[in-house]
């Protein structure tokens, strides 16, 4: 098998010196993560290209475990001369010096989740120009109050290779491709915009057929709409959410509660409730990072283990968590592929990857029809959650009144509160129609951002407080 | 090679590429932090990160590229490569680098050095965030620390155009801060935040004082209820005022302006508000967070009033989006490890009025006292505004229970009009002040 080319100035001898180095204070488990990062970018303003930029980055990371303690540091000089000073800094987190075993590495289990698909990054960017050109246009034939349109395309190649002391070398090249459109449309005074995005770990095929029209077009039809959008009712009041985009629920009300970290310490509203149930018996939730091409998948994670599916709740009682090394080895259970980290400078921690609720019983018409006077939520902006205490908001793009079971009048940005084991305990209805969003979500934690994936089928959550202005 | 002389070599390589006119920027910066938790040392990372940008412009045609590859033959490559990229973008008759009437290099020290920044080592940061943590757990009822952390970074920008601009700008910051959960009755729990940072170590609050406000914070919040529902006068703590400061200066930014994105299009020598509101932004004031005495692309710091006394003053701008809106420059280019410019404020200052906030609060009879907001629910295209938050109940003039799981919404113009005071209390947190501030025309919502 072919060796990672980040690796070309290392032979196995001298990761083996440099791990050796890193332990030799007292570490038990050593780590190095050597990435580099190929982009581009290009944005298309008032139909024309107003810039091109392309960057190289990368660097190699140094961390080691000793206990419940990280020493971390990185270099961006790849020479083994400098990755070894940064391990000797590493190490000094531990305090006791010992003998270490040389480390003996072998090369992991492979797969390919993207399809061998690469983004076009070095490709003339004239054929990438007509993607921005066709999504300005049908953009702006949704509505001649459509006044302003920016879409731009990010494509990036992110090479990575981890050695471990545990003797494994693996590597993974991962290609992202997001397209993106964000519209203005202006009605004498009003003025509000819409977005509309597209987003996996493909190459140009992401972009075949109409995509960049729908993307474009997606922005301009939101725009327009929330120029007749009325107020939203303050207050709590049944809400409706949406299939796909309302992922973004999931990840902050519960995702984010049952990252490891917090858990082996106490700190989560989820912590310790294992085998309770902490969901309506109708929610099931999954992490799964092997979905092919999407947003949130890795062939393995940032600490080199094989991403999976792991189910966190089923039918409304915790399962798990989502573990990274650190916390899978401290809580004495298996790591979950979930060890995430932006880049070569950031120690990992337990991420999400794709996270999603899988499909229920009930046809989303009915859902609507259960409902008399209450909200629904089709797409957001973003979201936040307070892990200690489980408190979570997020903000509506668009939105509906629902009266009588039926959608009456679009409402400006909404923001939806509440505490996330209570809205999951009042899950009343669950549709068939799961779905992941295959928008450009990104999800940060301390600092750090990585790419996810969020879905879930139309959910009835029976009361939630709404944040109007109609009291 | 220094970094100055990096930066050249960089434009020089664009030159040769075929620009007719470029700029780079080179940040290099190391920093050292240690995270505690129940006083054991729990992560240590330090870290060394050096990144280089360059804009190339044939003519009026730009070309971004960025590395952080910062030997010779890595910026030289970048150069040719930011030139190269050039040729894929469209004329754009406001593309370009700025004036040279506008760049230069603020005349004052502005003393955001830290002499002994360098000294500071892990036992120094160690015992800061271990002090603050033991200070917030001494107290009862916080009954678990969730950790503490405390570090330091020396950070140096070089920048130079091929216009003759070159220089150099070198900032420390130091850091301390901590989170806590405290435990009430039947399960209750409640989680608090605090923390002080700034160029020098000695200008902070001293880690036990971080501390005990961390541990204040978290056991007011105990005993909570939600608000009654409807329209309510908000009086906003001065760490919340500082995220409104924010969104008015995100509002006023040219950029923002050209696009058509912001509420405030159009609006430019307008009264928006009352005239009790003056926002500042200000890269001159000695010791602060987001002082500079040059910003993005090498022009001249100075002060910019926003908004003066109620009034729209000026938008804050880089040279493109100056251009894009026939304003002259404010000195706001911001640039990222990316290389390309954006607007960003430098030091924000939210102006004091005469009355202490408990004044401010005895007029207010009943309403909202916010200490917290959630991050997401300001719309700047349309000016909608719908937060959650928490904070207290404002009873008889004072502050009573605390409140949580609200909502809070109306919008940016409507808040701008309602804007009724400012109190005396001026309280700083990182590149941002402001005061207690008194907004009416908000609905409030809880169960």
């Amino acid at each position: 098998m072919a060796r990672s080319n980040l690796l070309d100035r290392f032979d196995d001898a001298s990761l083996s010196r440099i791990l050796g180095a890193a332990m030799a204070r007292g570490g038990d488990y050593a780590d190095l993560y050597f990435e580099r990062r190929d982009e581009t970018a290009l944005t298309l303003e008032d139909g024309v290209v107003r810039s091109a930029s392309a960057g190289t980055t990368g660097g190699v990371g140094v961390r080691v475990l000793a206990g419940e303690k990280t020493g971390y540091a990185f270099t961006e000089e790849v020479s083994p001369e400098s990755v070894m000073r940064a391990a000797r800094t590493a190490a000094a987190i531990a305090g006791d010096g010992r003998a270490v075993a040389p480390v003996r590495l072998a090369p992991g289990s492979r797969r390919d989740l993207y399809g061998g698909a690469l983004p076009l990054i070095d490709d003339a960017p004239s054929g990438k120009v007509l993607w921005l050109e066709r999504a300005d246009r049908a953009a702006r034939a949704v509505d001649p109050r459509v006044t302003s349109v920016i879409v731009s395309l990010n494509e990036e190649i992110r090479r990575i290779a981890v050695v471990s002391s545990a003797g494994v070398i693996v590597d993974d090249v991962q290609p992202m491709l997001m397209f993106r459109a964000r519209a203005i449309a202006e009605d004498g005074a009003v003025r509000t915009q819409g977005m509309g995005s597209i987003a996996g770990r493909r190459g140009a095929d992401l972009l075949d057929g109409d995509v960049p029209e729908r993307v474009g077009r997606d922005a301009a039809s939101q725009a327009v709409l929330n120029l007749g959008a009325r107020s939203a009712p303050a207050g709590a009041l049944p809400v409706v959410l949406g299939n796909a985009h309302s992922g973004v629920l999931l990840h902050e009300a519960v995702g984010h509660g049952l990252e490891a970290d917090f858990n082996r310490k106490g700190l989560s509203r989820y912590s310790g409730e294992v085998g309770k149930p902490v969901a309506s018996p109708l929610v099931t939730v999954v992490d799964d990072g092997t979905l092919a091409s999407e947003r949130g998948s890795v062939n393995v994670d940032d600490e080199g283990n094989t991403s999976g599916e792991t189910v966190l709740i089923e039918n409304g009682v915790l399962r798990g968590y989502l573990q990274d090394r650190l916390s899978a080895r401290l809580m004495g259970v298996a790591p979950t592929g979930n060890g995430r980290r932006e880049s070569y400078a950031c120690a990992p921690m337990p991420r999400m990857t794709n996270t999603f609720i899988r499909p229920g019983p009930h046809d989303p018409e009915e859902i609507l029809r259960s409902v008399k006077r209450g909200v629904y939520a089709a797409r957001f902006g973003g979201g936040q959650v307070e892990i200690g205490k489980g408190d979570f908001m997020f903000v509506t793009t668009e939105a509906w009144l629902i009266e009588d079971g039926r959608l009456t009048a679009p409402l400006r940005d909404v923001t939806l509160i509440g505490n996330g084991p209570e809205v999951m305990s009042r899950v009343t209805m669950l549709g068939n129609d799961a779905k992941l969003s295959d928008n450009t979500w990104v999800c940060g934690k301390d600092g750090q951002s990585v790419p996810v994936g969020v879905g879930m089928p139309t959910v009835k959550i029976s009361s939630m407080t709404v944040g109007g202005t109609d009291a | 090679m220094n970094r100055l002389e990096l930066v050249r070599e960089a434009v020089g390589a664009a030159r040769a590429g075929g620009a007719t006119d470029a700029d780079a920027v080179l940040v290099d910066r190391s920093g050292l932090e240690v995270r505690v938790r129940n006083s054991e040392v729990e992560h240590v990372e330090e870290s060394r990160s050096r990144s280089l940008g360059v804009r190339a412009f044939r003519g009026r045609r730009l070309g971004v590229s960025y590395t952080n590859d910062v030997t010779p033959e890595g910026v030289r490559r970048a150069g040719r490569r930011a030139a190269e990229l050039a040729t894929v973008a469209a004329e754009d008759e406001s593309a370009g680098l700025p004036d040279e009437a506008e760049t230069g290099v603020y005349a004052r020290d502005l003393d955001v050095v830290d002499p002994a920044a360098d000294s500071f080592g892990v036992d120094h940061w160690r015992d800061a965030a271990r002090a603050a943590e033991s200070a917030a757990l001494s107290h009862a009822g916080v009954s678990m620390s969730e950790g503490a952390r405390a570090g330091g970074e020396h950070a140096f920008v070089a920048l130079a155009t091929s216009r003759g601009f070159a220089a150099e700008r070198e900032k420390t910051m130091s850091g301390v801060s901590v989170s806590v959960i405290a435990a009430g009755t039947e399960g209750e729990r409640q989680r608090a935040q605090w923390g002080s940072s700034g160029p020098h170590w000695s200008d902070l609050e001293p880690p036990e004082a971080v501390g005990h406000e961390t541990a204040r914070l978290c056991l007011e919040r105990i005993g909570w209820k939600k608000p009654p529902t409807g329209a309510y006068p908000v009086v906003f703590a001065p760490v919340v005022a500082r995220d409104f400061a924010q969104t008015l200066a995100q509002a006023a930014s040219a950029a923002a302006v050209f696009r058509r994105s912001t509420f405030l299009a159009g609006a430019l020598g307008n009264e928006i508000a009352s005239a009790a509101l003056t926002l500042v932004d200000d890269p001159t004031l000695p010791r602060r967070a987001g002082s500079r005495p040059f910003d993005g692309e090498g022009v001249r710091s100075r002060r910019t009033a926003i908004i003066e006394r109620g009034r729209l003053a000026s938008w804050l701008a880089n040279s493109y989006s100056s251009r894009r809106t026939a304003t002259r420059t404010t000195g706001n280019a911001a640039r990222g490890m990316s290389g390309d410019t954006s607007v960003a404020p430098s030091n924000l200052v939210l102006l004091p009025g005469t009355r202490t906030p408990a004044e401010l609060l005895a007029d207010v009879g009943e309403g909202l006292y916010v200490t917290d907001l959630f991050h997401f629910g300001v719309n700047l295209t349309s000016g909608a505004w719908s937060r959650g938050g928490s904070g207290r109940w404002i009873e008889g003039g004072k502050l009573a229970h605390p409140v949580q799981e609200l909502t809070i919404a109306g919008d940016v113009p409507g808040m701008l009009r309602g804007f009724r005071e400012a109190a005396n209390d001026v309280v700083w947190q990182g590149a941002c002040a402001a005061p207690t501030i008194w907004i009416d025309g908000l609905t409030v919502a809880g169960g």
